[in-house]
C-alpha cells in the first residue's frame, strides 16, 4: 500500500515535528536549584487538597475539567520526570536507589510519585479524578460518546452491532498501524507499551460480549500490570508508557500508538485504561483506602434513584455505596445526587478502616 | 474562637498580619532588599490576600489560616536565606504549609499523643537530615511529605520510620531492610485473632525480629542479584542438568518414602508393640546425626568393595556410589523422619472409631483404610511429603560423600564456590533460593486446596 504508507509517512512527520518541541524543559534540570519539578508537583499537592472542596459546588465539574487541563499542561509539557504512568513507578524506584548517593537527584525523581502518594494518603484519589493526564484525555474523548455509552450502560452493556463495529475499527487501527510500524522499524524493550495497547484491544473484545461477567475480574489485571512495571524497574528495563510522548526529544511511535489506542478505546468503554490496566492506580487505591478524605453515603437520605451509579464513569458506586478501591473522587456522584445523600467527609481518625464494607466477624469491642 | 467577637478578633489579627506583610514588602523593596515585582513575592502577597478573604467570609479555620498567613509572610522575607532561588523557596513553603495543616488537624481531631509523635518525628528528622548528615536537606523535604501523610496513625508512622531507618542507618541494604521490616510490620498490624490479641502480637513481633536476622542474608543475596544474571545462569547446561537431576531424584525418593513410610506409619499409629519407643527414636535418628556421618556410614556399607555394596551391584547391575541410586539412597535416609513423623501424627489424629464404622458398613479393612483413613490423613501426609521433598532436594553432606558425580544442584553450588568463590556463585545461589522458594510456596498452597482432614483442622483457618 504505497498510498497508505505515504499518508502515514506524512502523519509521522507531523508527529515528529510536534513531539520534537513537546517538552519545554529539554534538559532535566538537576537538583533543587532552578528545577520546576518540586514546585509544580508540590503545587499540585496544594491544589488537590484545596481545589476539590473550595471550588463552588454548582460549577464543580467545570473547575475539575479546568484542573485536568492544567494537569495535562503540567505533566505532559513541563514536568520532565513524568514519563507517563510507567515512568512514575520507575522513577520512584530510581529515586529511592539514589537516596544516600545523590540526595537532590533522589528528591528530583521521587517528588512526583511521592507527592501523588502523599496526597492520595491524605485527600483520597483526587489525583486520578482531578489531575492525571491519561485519565483526563480518556475523559475528554469519552465525552464524544457519552450519550451512547450511557445508554449501553443502562442496557447492561449487552452485545450490540454498533459496539462490535467500533471495537473492530479500533482493532483495525491497531493492526494497520502495527503492520506499518513493523515494516519501518525494529522494536525494542522500550516499545513494550504496545503490549499494553494490544491487551487493551483484547479487553475490548472480551467486554464486547460479557462486560457484566468480566468487568470485576479484569480489574485485577492492574495488579499484574503494576508487578510487571515494578519488576522491569528493578531489572532496569525502560518501558515507555502511553501518554508520555517525547522522551528527551526522541519521537516515540510506540508510545504514540499506545496513547492513541487508550484514547480510542475510551470511546467504547469509558476510562478503560484506569479500570483495567493502569499500574499506578493500584498504588493510589491502596493509599486512598487509608486516606483521610472519603465519600460517605447517608442511608437515611438515599432514595436509591441510581443517579450516582449512572454518572460514575468507573462504575465505583453500587446502591449508593462508594467503593474506595475504584473511586476517582471526581465527585460526580456528589453533584448528581438529588437528595445530597453523598458527602465528602474528612475523618482524621480513619486509617484503613472503611466505613463498614465488611464488619469484623467474631471480634467484639 | 466562635461567635461574633471571635470573628472580629480573627479579622483584626489576620488583617494586621496582611498589613504587616504589605508594609514590609513596600519598605524592603524601597530599600532594595527584595525585587518589588518579582513573581514569588507578588504570588505570596496574593496568597495571603486570598487566605485573608477566606477567613473574613468565615471559611476555613482561623488558627490554620493565621498560621499559614504567618508562614507565607515569613517566607517572603527569609525564604532567600534558606533556599538558593525563588522556586525552591516556594517548594519549601508549600511543604511547610502542609506540615502546619497536618499539625493543626492532628492537634484538633486526635489525642495529644499523636501531635507529640508528629512534633518529635519532625525534630528527629530535622536533627538527622539537616544537622547530622551533609547535603541531605532534600531528603528532609521528601521525608517531611511522607511524615505528613503518616502522622495520623501509629501504624503508618511505624511504616514511615521503618522506611527512614532503612534509607539511613541500613543504607547499604536499604531495600532489603525495607522489604523485611515492612513484611514484619504488616504481619503484626494485619494480625487478627479471637480476642484483642495484644500479647500474641508482641510475641509475633519479637519472633519476627529474630527471624529477620536469620533471613537477612537470604533476602540480601536475592535482592542484590540482577535478575538477568539469574536468567543467564538458568541457560547454563550444567546448571540445568543439575537442577533437573535434583528434581528427579528428590521426586523418586519422595515416592519411595511415600510407598514405604505411609504403611509403616499406619502400623505404628494403630498398634502397640514392644520396641515401639525404640523404633520411634530410630526414625528420628537421621535428624540428629550429622550429614557427613550419615554419608560415611552409608559409603562404608554400600560403597565399592564393601559386602553389601557389592551384593547390590551384583543383584541389579548398578553400583550404589557415584550413581543416581546412591543419591536416592542418601536422600531417602535423611528425609525419612520428616515424612514418617508427619504421617504418624496424621494417622493418630484420625479416630479409629471411624474405621470401625466403615467396617460395619461392610467395607474391607483395606477399603476402610483407603476410603476413610487415608483421605482424612492426606493433608498431614502431604505436608510431610513436601518437607521430605524439600529436604531431599537440599541434601548435600551425605550425597557429596556417597555419590558426588552425577552432580545435584547443592553439590554444583559447592564446587563452584570452591573453584570460583562466593561472588561468582551468587547468581546460582539466588537461582537455587528462588527455585526452592517458589516450589515450596506452590506446594504449600496446593496442599491448602486439599480437604481439611482431622489433622488439618488446626491450620485450616
Amino acid at each position: 500500500m504505497p498510498e497508505k504508507s505515504g499518508f502515514f509517512a506524512a502523519l509521522e512527520e507531523v508527529f515528529e515535528g510536534v513531539s520534537a518541541n513537546l517538552k519545554l524543559v529539554d534538559k532535566a534540570l538537576m537538583g533543587l536549584e532552578g528545577s520546576y519539578v518540586e514546585l509544580l508537583t508540590i503545587l499540585a499537592l496544594g491544589l488537590l487538597a484545596i481545589v476539590p472542596v473550595v471550588v463552588p459546588e454548582r460549577r464543580r465539574q467545570l473547575f475539575r475539567h479546568l484542573n485536568q487541563v492544567f494537569g495535562i499542561v503540567i505533566f505532559i509539557f513541563v514536568v520532565f520526570t513524568c514519563l507517563g504512568v510507567f515512568g512514575m513507578v520507575r522513577n520512584l524506584f530510581r529515586g529511592l536507589s539514589e537516596i544516600g548517593r545523590e540526595n537532590i537527584v533522589a528528591l528530583y525523581y521521587c517528588s512526583v510519585p511521592v507527592t501523588v502518594l502523599v496526597t492520595s494518603l491524605l485527600f483520597g484519589p483526587s489525583f486520578c479524578g482531578w489531575i492525571c493526564p491519561t485519565g483526563a484525555l480518556q475523559e475528554f474523548t469519552g465525552m464524544l460518546t457519552r450519550r451512547w455509552t450511557a445508554r449501553r450502560k443502562r442496557g447492561g452493556w449487552r452485545f450490540s452491532r454498533g459496539a462490535a463495529l467500533l471495537t473492530l475499527a479500533i482493532a483495525g487501527v491497531f493492526l494497520l498501524w502495527m503492520a506499518y510500524l513493523a515494516k519501518t522499524r525494529i522494536f525494542f524493550v522500550e516499545d513494550a507499551s504496545i503490549y499494553w495497547s494490544e491487551v487493551l484491544v483484547l479487553i475490548l473484545l472480551v467486554l464486547l460480549f460479557g462486560m457484566k461477567r468480566w468487568d470485576g475480574k479484569l480489574r485485577r489485571l492492574r495488579v499484574l500490570s503494576f508487578a510487571i512495571i515494578l519488576l522491569a524497574a528493578i531489572v532496569g528495563l525502560r518501558i515507555t508508557s502511553p501518554v508520555h510522548f517525547g522522551f528527551s526529544k526522541v519521537y516515540d511511535p510506540a508510545s504514540l500508538l499506545a496513547t492513541v489506542m487508550v484514547i480510542l478505546a475510551a470511546l467504547a468503554v469509558p476510562m478503560i485504561w484506569c479500570r483495567y490496566l493502569c499500574p499506578w492506580r493500584e498504588a493510589i487505591a491502596w493509599a486512598s483506602r487509608h486516606s483521610v478524605r472519603s465519600l460517605v453515603t447517608d442511608p437515611a437520605k438515599c432514595n436509591a434513584c441510581g443517579a450516582c451509579t449512572e454518572g460514575c464513569a468507573v462504575d465505583a458506586i453500587d446502591n449508593g455505596a462508594v467503593d474506595p478501591h475504584e473511586c476517582h473522587l471526581c465527585l460526580k456522584c456528589v453533584d448528581h445526587c438529588p437528595t445530597k445523600a453523598i458527602r465528602i467527609v474528612d475523618d482524621w481518625k480513619r486509617c484503613g478502616r472503611a466505613p463498614a464494607p465488611r464488619p469484623a466477624a467474631g471480634s467484639s469491642r | 474562637m466562635t461567635g461574633r467577637g471571635g470573628g472580629r478578633t480573627v479579622a483584626s489579627l489576620t488583617g494586621a498580619l496582611l498589613a504587616a506583610h504589605v508594609a514590609a514588602h513596600i519598605v524592603l523593596s524601597a530599600s532594595g532588599g527584595t525585587e518589588p515585582f518579582g513573581l514569588l513575592p507578588l504570588l505570596l502577597l496574593a496568597a495571603n490576600a486570598v487566605v485573608f478573604l477566606l477567613l473574613l467570609t468565615g471559611r476555613g479555620e482561623p488558627l490554620l489560616g493565621g498560621a499559614v498567613m504567618f508562614l507565607v509572610a515569613a517566607h517572603a522575607f527569609v525564604g532567600d536565606l534558606v533556599a538558593p532561588d525563588a522556586l525552591t523557596s516556594g517548594a519549601i513553603l508549600l511543604v511547610n504549609v502542609l506540615v502546619v495543616y497536618v499539625g493543626t488537624k492532628v492537634a484538633r481531631h486526635l489525642p495529644f499523643r499523636f501531635l507529640a509523635a508528629f512534633v518529635a518525628s519532625y525534630f528527629v528528622l530535622y536533627a538527622t537530615f539537616v544537622l547530622l548528615l551533609d547535603n541531605a536537606e532534600a531528603l528532609f523535604l521528601l521525608f517531611l511529605l511522607l511524615l505528613c501523610a503518616a502522622a495520623r496513625s501509629f501504624r503508618l508512622l511505624a511504616y514511615f520510620w521503618a522506611l527512614v531507618l532503612a534509607f539511613t542507618f541500613f543504607q547499604p541494604f536499604a531495600f532489603e531492610t525495607l522489604l523485611v521490616s515492612w513484611f514484619a510490620l504488616s504481619a503484626v498490624f494485619g494480625a487478627r485473632g479471637a480476642a484483642r490479641a495484644g500479647l500474641a502480637k508482641v510475641f509475633l513481633g519479637a519472633g519476627l525480629a529474630l527471624l529477620t536476622l536469620v533471613f537477612f542474608p537470604v533476602v540480601v543475596s536475592v535482592l542484590g542479584e540482577n535478575l538477568l544474571n539469574v536468567g543467564n545462569v538458568l541457560k547454563d547446561a550444567r546448571v540445568r542438568a543439575a537442577l533437573a537431576l535434583t528434581f528427579e531424584t528428590a521426586a523418586i525418593s519422595t515416592g519411595v518414602l511415600l510407598a514405604v513410610t505411609v504403611p509403616l506409619a499406619y502400623g505404628i499409629s494403630r498398634l502397640r508393640f514392644p520396641g515401639r519407643t525404640v523404633l520411634l527414636s530410630v526414625i528420628d535418628l537421621p535428624v540428629v546425626i550429622p550429614q557427613s556421618v550419615a554419608g560415611i556410614a552409608l559409603i562404608s556399607v554400600l560403597g565399592r568393595n564393601q559386602y553389601l555394596g557389592e551384593f547390590v551391584h551384583g543383584l541389579i547391575g548398578v553400583p550404589v556410589d557415584n550413581t543416581r541410586l546412591g543419591i536416592v539412597v542418601a536422600q531417602v535416609l535423611v528425609s525419612l523422619p520428616f515424612l514418617a513423623k508427619a504421617a504418624i501424627a496424621a494417622f493418630d489424629a484420625v479416630p479409629a472409631e471411624l474405621e470401625a464404622v466403615a467396617r460395619t458398613l461392610r467395607t474391607s479393612a483395606f477399603g476402610a483404610f483407603r476410603r476413610v483413613t487415608l483421605p482424612l490423613a492426606s493433608r498431614g501426609i502431604l505436608l510431610g511429603a513436601v518437607l521430605a521433598f524439600a529436604r531431599a532436594a537440599g541434601e548435600f553432606g551425605a550425597i557429596v560423600i556417597l555419590a558426588p558425580t552425577p552432580v545435584t544442584a547443592p553439590v554444583e553450588a559447592y564446587t563452584r564456590f570452591l573453584s570460583a568463590g562466593a561472588a561468582e556463585t551468587a547468581p546460582l545461589v539466588v537461582t537455587l533460593l528462588l527455585f526452592s522458594f517458589v516450589m515450596f510456596f506452590l506446594l504449600q498452597t496446593a496442599i491448602r486446596l486439599l480437604p481439611a482432614g482431622a489433622a488439618g483442622e488446626g491450620d485450616a483457618r
